[in-house]
């Protein structure tokens, strides 16, 4: 199904941020972007996956778990506005999430494929859904959204995050200054 | 069996109301899932479009609607479970699965592509409770007004589409 770009009153925050970023089809740019990132990875070892750059930044794998657990809730919020559910919903922190996750102690290649596993199914709902439902509307956040809007955000967090590894992380990784 | 964090979950980790579907798992949680979901697949995947469709009484859900309905419980179940997991005590809301199922509209689709979908989310919820350690899987938080573990909402996962197909079985597919 064709989905369309959301319009400004859709949305609100940061969201804009992501949602500004995607450019034409939304799906052939998410799966484009996707199919970028395991590239990008490709020659990526284990060890340098879970070098954080800084004490205060993620490493590579952190960044991949919390690309996972920010599509779920992205996709979360999405499906209870679709369903016609306006119940306000809480945001979360991300900086306290990623520890918890703990992503350094699994290898690269397993959390790609949970990444992977979450877009397929943040894909099926997306693709299935009504283009009326798509509009219907939330606040998440302490901000109103459309359904559609939570799809450009997934898209638009993923292409942010495949910029900022390409120019902070993987220069460092080819240049070897991670050792 | 020994007492692991993937053992049932005691009884002051959920309300007595989620037993009707934790009670329904045997054995291995994770195998326990396996085999519902192939048999749920096995039971439905060869109905007719119309048979999958009908209502058997005006307030009861189709077995497409059931479908979506267990695609969407597993979301909300698995969305809590992350929370908790990644140490987040925001307490979360309730949601009323009736209004989902006809704002859903999954009649108006066709059986492989609801089942499609339900495997895309079925996948997603056993890769996230997986990917759990010990002490993720231990951790509470409060949703719908009630405490709750982790690991009680993988077994509320395991045993809601036991309950569903346990229905369709007995319910839809009987003569």
């Amino acid at each position: 199904m064709k989905v369309t770009q959301p319009l400004p009153d859709e949305y609100a925050g940061f969201l804009g941020n992501y949602i500004n970023r995607v450019h034409g089809d939304v799906f052939a740019f998410m799966d484009a972007n996707h199919a970028a990132l395991h590239t990008a990875l490709v020659n990526v070892s284990d060890e340098q996956a879970s070098v954080r750059p800084a004490p205060d930044e993620w490493s590579i794998k952190e960044v991949i778990g919390h690309l996972s657990d920010t599509e779920r809730i992205f996709a979360y919020r999405a499906l209870r506005f679709a369903r016609n559910d306006a119940t306000p919903l809480p945001g979360f922190d991300q900086d306290a999430y990623v520890p918890a996750g703990d992503f350094n102690a699994h290898s690269l290649s397993d959390v790609l494929r949970a990444f992977d596993i979450v877009r397929a199914a943040t894909l099926s709902f997306f693709a299935t859904c009504s283009s009326e439902a798509l509009l219907r509307r939330g606040t998440a956040s302490n901000n109103t959204a459309s359904a559609r809007a939570f799809l450009y955000a997934i898209a638009g967090h993923e292409d942010h995050h495949l910029e900022s590894l390409r120019d902070v992380y993987l220069k460092q990784v080819t240049h070897g200054t991670s050792s | 069996m020994t007492m692991t964090s993937l053992s049932k979950p005691l009884p002051d980790e959920h309300i007595p109301y989620y037993s009707t579907y934790i009670g329904l798992v045997q054995g291995d949680v994770f195998e326990f899932m396996a085999h519902t979901h192939a048999t749920l697949h096995a039971l439905i995947k060869d109905l007719s479009d119309a048979h999958a469709s009908a209502r058997p009484a005006p307030t009861e859900w189709s077995i497409k609607e059931i479908i979506g309905h267990l695609s969407d419980g597993e979301r909300l179940f698995s969305y809590r479970a992350l929370r908790f997991a990644r140490n987040d005590v925001t307490p979360l809301a309730s949601f009323d699965p009736d209004p989902y199922v006809l704002a859903g509209n999954f009649n108006a689709r066709t059986l492989p592509d609801i089942w499609a979908e339900f495997d895309a989310v079925h996948a997603a919820s056993v890769a996230l409770f997986r990917s759990f350690d010990e002490e993720a899987l231990l951790r509470r938080g409060v949703a719908s007004g009630n405490i709750i573990s982790v690991r009680a909402l993988l077994y509320i996962t395991a045993g809601h589409e036991q309950h569903h197909l346990i229905s369709i079985r007995d319910v839809y597919l009987s003569e």
